[in-house]
């Protein structure tokens, strides 16, 4: 990692000197051991702020949008990340020559929560890595040692573009398919061996614990919409009141808004303070666009989103109850 | 609750109408330009209002009078129904059919055939909104 | 005003008792192991310990969202009644000292002002707090550096410490003495004193103070580059300010059917985009770097400014939820330590 890492700041250092670009877009070290901020690096003196390690888990992407006035941006962007970029191409919300994406091989971020043993704190903890690439973790008189590969967030478990599909510089080497692949859709299938009720039973308890913080919103680099449909008076699509009913519209509307557009990052479920497994419908809605137009989001700068186009001999589903 | 396209699956149902043909009364019907108009977010407003069953119908592909609205219909809607399905809304409830002008005999079996689905069903739950659904009926003081 | 104890396997028995009398809320836990304040349904998902939860009792005080009044239109008169009472007893247990102290700077703005809020005074006043000490911090957890403690007695009627079988039960409060007063609980020995301090005394020597917060007030600059450095990355979620338990700004709307419909309020937060933004289009807080420093501000300035007091408990709720690690301990201490 520490090459990675090495490599990463010798590029931006690059592309900042040379002036290819006005910013890049990265990781620094959080305010403790198991988080990184994202970070604006404007001039390469500062590269030194920029890391690669397991724990830069946002998306930046996000940010694209709004940075993009500086001038050419530069993005560290796992494969997730750059399939967002290439989502945010797609729909022009910045031309593919303002940005340079630099594709970094990535073997998974960790599920800090799996840092600690069940129930364990993680206050005051250290992680250290080894030359092997081992975390040792030290917290509350408890030290272990393991690969980061065994407590990955569910999303890696499931990658499948673990090499960033469209970059224009990639640092590190193609990393395998991660340890232990899991089929991606699994999630979606345990969903759809529950019975009507039982799933309305299970979202509604989900939807009661939503607070309405829009954190999966904001995190989200599709989500760019000047006025969300939240925001809207008229017409007004839902109240701004955390119903159960108003907040199994808002993240309805929401998934259904992300078909064909989500990468499956999960930065929306890692964000929600309410542990709510959101990114299932967007997984759900993934399966479905593939199967049903053979699409996949965020791989091609050129193709236009599923639901913006059709082709004349889709399935026809008129006459069927769905 | 029907959305139905102004130039054929509306013109169906006056059709129907007009030959005196009988279908359930339980269908309210939303008039709209095309089926391609329909935002998937009427459909989810409709059972958070809570309606219990759902019918768009547009013209069969091929013959829309936007030329493509109803293609795009045809991407969108199937996805309703899946994400819908997938949060609990049974599968039954949605249904996505073409029915041109002439077809008044098939808007009444569309009809009849999507009541018929829901009554199995019964009716969609939902729970509560946020205040008592018994609103006042005489004037009180606001403050004590 | 003296102590007893409580076997830890009489606590469900003396909740059972007071359920004849009290609402009783508890720290439920919930699918995905969220904890939240919620009234007691089950026995079995009731949590008294571990790390304080990432939902606070506010939302009992000030309800997520919150009918202000119904209303219906009779032709040329509208019909308008109040909302339901909210004022039933309630004994919430297992409340932490960062929130009971929130609760008492609630007090301040709701209550302390000149005009009063009636609907969030009704419920204070038919609550009644049963703290519970903390043994083991939260990673984000900073009440020392703000003046509280993990075993703070402010705003509570009764403050348990865990003692392995058994809690030490401080009695705070009148109110808090009467609970007491039933066969639940026994006398507390003076070994269980020493032992409640000594526990105490461990998990504060864990969290030394970070920054001298008083001191902030002072050094809170309107132009500082500081609030730009953190702000940048801020997305403008509300994750912070929702699960804050001193953050209180509401926005008031309007639910509205053909029949009539029913004014309320719900949680806003001075971090949405728009929570500034005027009918003309003008906002006065345009980017992120404004909305932090108002939010910082507000906590550690304008409200020590008005009662003397912060609106900062050191919970660390934010700390923890902050999709981009924005560490309000940094601010703080970049802004303490003189550094712009």
């Amino acid at each position: 990692m520490s090459n990675l890492e090495t490599a990463l700041r010798e590029t931006a250092a690059r592309l900042l000197r040379d002036g290819r670009v006005a910013l890049v877009l990265g990781y620094e070290a959080g305010s403790v051991p198991f988080r990184t901020a994202p970070a604006f690096v404007e001039r390469a003196e500062d590269v030194e702020r920029l890391v690669w390690n397991p724990f830069c888990t946002n998306n930046l992407a996000v940010y694209l949008p709004e940075v993009k006035s500086v001038g050419r941006v530069a993005i560290v962007a796992k494969g997730c990340d750059a399939r967002s970029v290439v989502t945010l191409i797609q729909e022009h919300q910045i031309p593919r020559e303002q940005v340079v994406i630099l594709g970094l091989c990535c073997s998974g971020m960790v599920d800090v929560e799996r840092l600690v043993p069940a129930g364990g704190s993680l206050a005051g903890i250290a992680i250290s890595t080894g030359t092997d690439g081992r975390l040792t973790v030290e917290s509350d008189g408890d030290r272990r040692t393991l690969a980061a590969g065994e407590i990955l967030q569910e999303r890696c478990n499931v990658c499948e573009y673990t090499r960033p599909p469209v970059a224009d510089e990639i640092l590190g080497d193609p990393a395998g398919p991660l340890a232990a692949p899991v089929e991606p859709f699994a999630v979606v299938a345990e969903m759809e061996r529950r019975s009507p009720a039982e799933r309305q039973a299970f979202w509604r308890d989900q939807f009661d614990r939503c607070i309405r913080c829009y954190a999966c919103r904001e995190v989200c680099p599709a989500c760019y919409c000047r006025t969300c449909f939240v925001d809207k008076a008229a017409p007004r699509w839902l109240s701004r009141a955390s119903t159960v009913d108003d907040n199994w519209m808002f993240h309805a509307v929401r998934a259904f808004h992300l078909a064909g557009r989500c990468v499956g990052c999960g930065e929306c479920e890692r964000a929600c303070p309410m542990d709510i497994p959101i990114s299932r419908l967007n997984r759900m809605l993934d399966r479905e666009v593939r199967e049903r137009f053979g699409y996949v989001a965020g791989l091609d700068p050129e193709s236009v989103p599923p639901l913006g186009t059709f082709r004349p001999e889709d399935p026809d589903p008129g006459g069927h109850e769905g | 609750m029907a959305f139905l396209c102004n130039w054929c699956s509306y013109a169906g149902a006056d059709l129907a109408g007009s030959s005196r043909m009988s279908y359930p009364a339980n269908v309210r019907v939303v008039r709209v330009p095309c089926s391609g108009r329909v935002n998937p977010m009427f459909v989810m407003q409709c059972f958070k209002r809570g309606f219990d069953g759902v019918l768009i119908a547009g013209c069969h592909p091929g013959d829309c009078h936007y030329a493509k609205g109803n293609f795009y219909a045809r991407r969108r809607m199937p996805l309703v129904q899946e994400l819908l399905g997938y949060l609990g809304v049974e599968p039954g409830r949605i249904r996505f059919d073409w029915v041109s002008a002439s077809e008044s005999g098939r808007f009444a079996q569309v009809v009849a055939d999507l009541t018929e689905a829901v009554r199995s069903l019964g009716p969609y739950g939902r729970p509560a909104p946020i205040a008592s659904p018994t609103l006042p009926t005489e004037l009180e003081p606001v403050h004590e | 005003m003296g102590a007893a104890i409580l076997r830890k396997s009489d606590v469900m028995p003396w909740v059972r008792g007071l359920l004849a009398s009290y609402r009783v809320v508890a720290p439920m836990v919930e699918g995905e192991g969220t904890v939240r304040y919620r009234a007691l349904t089950s026995e079995a998902s009731v949590v008294l310990g571990g790390a304080r939860p990432l939902r606070s009792p506010k939302e009992h005080f000030l309800p997520q969202v919150e009918p202000l009044l119904t209303f219906r239109g009779t032709g040329t008169a509208l019909a308008v009644a109040p909302p339901a009472k909210s004022d039933s007893a309630t004994v919430i247990l297992g409340v932490r000292p960062c929130d009971a102290r929130a609760l008492a700077r609630l007090d301040d703005v709701f209550l302390g002002r000149k005009d009063t809020d009636s609907l969030y005074g009704a419920r204070r006043k038919a609550a009644i707090l049963v703290g519970l000490a903390c043994a083991t911090p939260s990673w984000g957890c900073f009440c020392t550096s703000v003046g509280g403690s993990p075993a703070g007695t402010e705003g509570l009627d009764l403050l348990l410490t865990d003692l392995g079988d058994h809690y030490h039960v401080a009695v705070l409060s009148e109110a808090g003495r009467l609970l007491v007063a039933q066969t639940a609980f026994g006398p507390a020995a003076d070994a269980d004193a020493a032992l409640a301090e000594e526990q105490h005394a461990a998990v504060i020597a864990r969290m030394p103070a970070l920054f001298d917060a008083e001191a902030v007030a002072g050094k809170v600059e309107w132009e500082a580059p500081v609030w730009m450095r953190h702000a940048g990355r801020c997305l403008a979620c509300g994750a912070c300010s929702f699960l804050c338990p001193t953050c209180h700004c509401f926005d008031i709307q309007d639910e509205v059917t053909a029949e009539g419909g029913v004014r309320f309020r719900c949680w806003d937060t001075c971090q949405f985009g728009e929570f500034t933004r005027m009918g003309a289009g003008h906002n006065p807080r345009p980017t992120q770097t404004e909305r932090l420093r108002q939010r910082v501000s507000h906590k550690f300035k304008y409200l020590v400014e008005e009662f003397g007091r912060m609106g900062c408990t050191g919970c660390g709720r934010c700390v923890e939820a902050c999709p981009v690690n924005i560490d309000i301990r940094s601010v703080l201490a970049e802004i303490e330590g003189g550094g712009r």
